[in-house]
């Protein structure tokens, strides 16, 4: 089912939660709504289920508007679609009912089937008797989610699935996402503020900030190019930087204080000595103790001022030596963030203290205003 | 002094053990008078707590507030107020119902409405608020809903009930204005109580007190029990 939201607006109390959200939901894949807490995600699901009504704007299931939709026609969008909620809410009964009780509502006709089923997809058959308030809220989640997964929904709703899950946990319950989509075509939309989920899972990611989706595109683009200093500091890309446009030469170059950057020029670009941000992605910058010789462009002596060993990550925080006289440029001193991994740190020795060149394509620079 | 208390309660147990006629009869219609009533404010506080519980409308926290105030007026005021409705002279004096057991039910019903609307409401609405969106969710249709949100308020529910029926069985003075305490008619165990402590006469007044007591602890337990399984 193809789920559109148009100039989704939402007010509570006069306070404004949404404010012109559109947002066209991908069939048959993973969208991840990344933001904040309060950015207003859970708010944004429960318009697009039907449980809240928008203020004002419209949301679309396969072109219908919901307004046109008679209350049957409400509830036979509403049963094509699940949600699980972040702290989804027990029946005071047996798991096994839990599981059951959507299927019971709609007087399906195979429910012990589908009920085991679902049980044994989360590995819970063995508790299938134990009364569901007793569950730990790891096995409460799993159970909510073989209860909405037992209906067959086209498009399941997961409002931050993994929040408050123990590792174990936390891995059955991405792998069983992960088969949804990819042998039942289910429609994933999911709501998350963690990034590395947003960033293994979301084929469709949007950027939500304040009530507004300030980004949309593949996980990709979003993680490689944000278009906003708050979705680069979001997606924790690592090197944030200020500086100004320049033109050296006829090269587009980006001023940086300390050093000089070359940057591929776009067009609809601000003018040359306006100020804007960029960002590198710290994997995107090459280690050695001699200078490089490849087609990177920008290569430059740094000193090492920092390791953090992070499981077997290395992250190097790097100090731009060359101190460029001319520039104009506000930002001085921002050190460089690259990751490598523990082994060639051992085999360059690489210590604090000493001096490497740092070496990254023009095109990994990404600029935005 | 003491022998006479000691020889009341020896006197009572008989009448209790050897199920006399008398005191079974009064002990009866007690139950049957006050579970009618329950029965009839549970009819109006259960539909009246759930439009409060889910819906949204203009003057909802009026209703809510009088609701709450009617729990605090006193049983005698609405005694005088049904007496004077079903009297002979009053505005449903047709009917003949005073003196009646159906005068004693509706006085009770009325004691006992707000009391069991006011719990109901607060507990549908705590339920709501966890139920509803995870029935809807799952594809329940409104009536579907509200049946499996009656089904996961049935115990605080029930506990509502018995706090009314508690309410009710106990009442003496209100019971006694509007259904006369005739014996073998309206006679009920507070009222009867009552007047054989007055005519000195303890052996009955004793055994029904037993009863009464009895009630009131079972119901306690009861009560305790249901509120220690709920959440």
């Amino acid at each position: 089912m193809n789920i559109e939201g148009e100039k989704i607006c939402k007010s509570f109390n006069g306070k404004e939660v949404l404010r012109d959200v559109n947002i066209e939901i991908g069939e048959s894949r993973i969208n991840c709504v990344i933001g904040p807490n309060g950015a207003g995600k859970t708010t944004l699901f429960r318009i697009l289920t039907l449980l809240d009504r928008a203020t004002s704007g419209e949301v679309y299931f396969d072109g219908y508007p919901s307004f046109s939709l008679s209350s049957e026609e409400k509830l036979e969008v509403r049963r094509r679609i699940a949600v699980l909620m972040q702290n989804p809410f027990m029946f005071n009964t047996s798991v096994w009912k839990n599981v059951a009780y959507g299927l019971k509502l709609r007087k399906d006709t195979s429910i012990r089937e589908k009920v085991e089923k679902g049980l044994k997809t989360v590995g819970l058959s063995s508790i299938k008797e134990q009364s569901a308030l007793t569950l730990s809220s790891g096995e409460a989640q799993r159970v909510a989610l073989a209860r909405a997964i037992v209906l067959e929904p086209e498009v399941l709703f997961l409002d931050e699935p993994m929040a408050n899950l123990d590792p174990l946990s936390t891995r059955i319950m991405e792998s069983l996402i992960l088969n949804l989509v990819r042998e039942k075509k289910v429609t994933i939309v999911m709501a998350t503020h963690n990034l590395i989920q947003a960033r293994k899972f979301g084929e469709r990611v949007f950027v939500l900030r304040q009530g507004e989706i300030v980004q949309e595109g593949t996980a990709d683009e979003v993680f490689r190019h944000p278009n906003s200093s708050f979705a680069a500091e979001f997606v924790e890309v690592g090197n944030l930087f200020r500086g100004r446009l320049i033109s050296e030469k006829g090269i587009q170059k980006l001023d940086l204080g300390k050093i000089r950057v070359e940057v591929v020029y776009k067009s609809g670009w601000k003018k040359t000595g306006d100020s804007v941000f960029a960002t590198i992605r710290p994997e995107d910058i090459l280690l050695s103790l001699k200078p490089l010789h490849s087609s990177a462009r920008n290569s430059f002596l740094g000193e090492v001022t920092n390791i953090e060993d992070r499981a077997g990550i290395v992250s190097v925080t790097l100090e731009p030596i060359a101190r460029l006289p001319d520039s104009k440029s506000e930002s001085i001193s921002t050190p460089f963030v690259a990751i490598i991994t523990e082994r060639s740190r051992e085999e360059m020795g690489l210590k604090v203290g000493m001096d490497v060149y740092f070496t990254f394509k023009a095109s990994c620079v990404n600029v935005f205003e | 002094m003491m022998d006479n208390i000691l020889g009341a309660l020896n006197r009572s147990l008989e009448l209790i053990i050897s199920l006399d006629r008398e005191v079974f009869s009064i002990v009866l219609l007690s139950f049957s008078v006050s579970l009618t009533a329950v029965f009839f404010s549970s009819m109006i506080s259960l539909p009246l707590s759930l439009l409060l519980a889910l819906k949204k409308f203009p003057g909802k926290k009026f209703v809510v507030n009088i609701t709450n105030s009617l729990m605090a007026v006193p049983a005698v005021a609405i005694g005088l107020v049904v007496y004077l409705f079903i009297s002979r002279r009053g505005p449903l004096g047709v009917f003949g119902l005073l003196y009646t057991p159906w005068a004693m039910i509706i006085a009770q019903s009325l004691l006992a409405t707000p009391i069991i609307t006011s719990l109901s409401y607060q507990t549908l609405k705590r339920v709501v608020s966890m139920v509803k969106d995870t029935a809807v969710s799952l594809g329940a249709s409104g009536w579907q809903m509200v049946v499996t949100l009656f089904k996961e308020a049935k115990s605080p529910l029930v506990a509502g009930f018995i706090v009314g029926f508690a309410r009710v069985i106990g009442e003496t003075g209100m019971t006694m204005m509007v259904g006369g305490n005739i014996r073998g008619a309206t006679r009920v165990m507070t009222t009867a109580i009552a007047l054989e402590t007055m005519k000195g006469d303890f052996e009955l007044a004793v055994a029904l007190g037993i009863i009464l007591l009895a009630v009131a602890f079972v119901l306690n337990i009861v009560l305790q029990i249901i509120q220690g399984a709920g959440r």
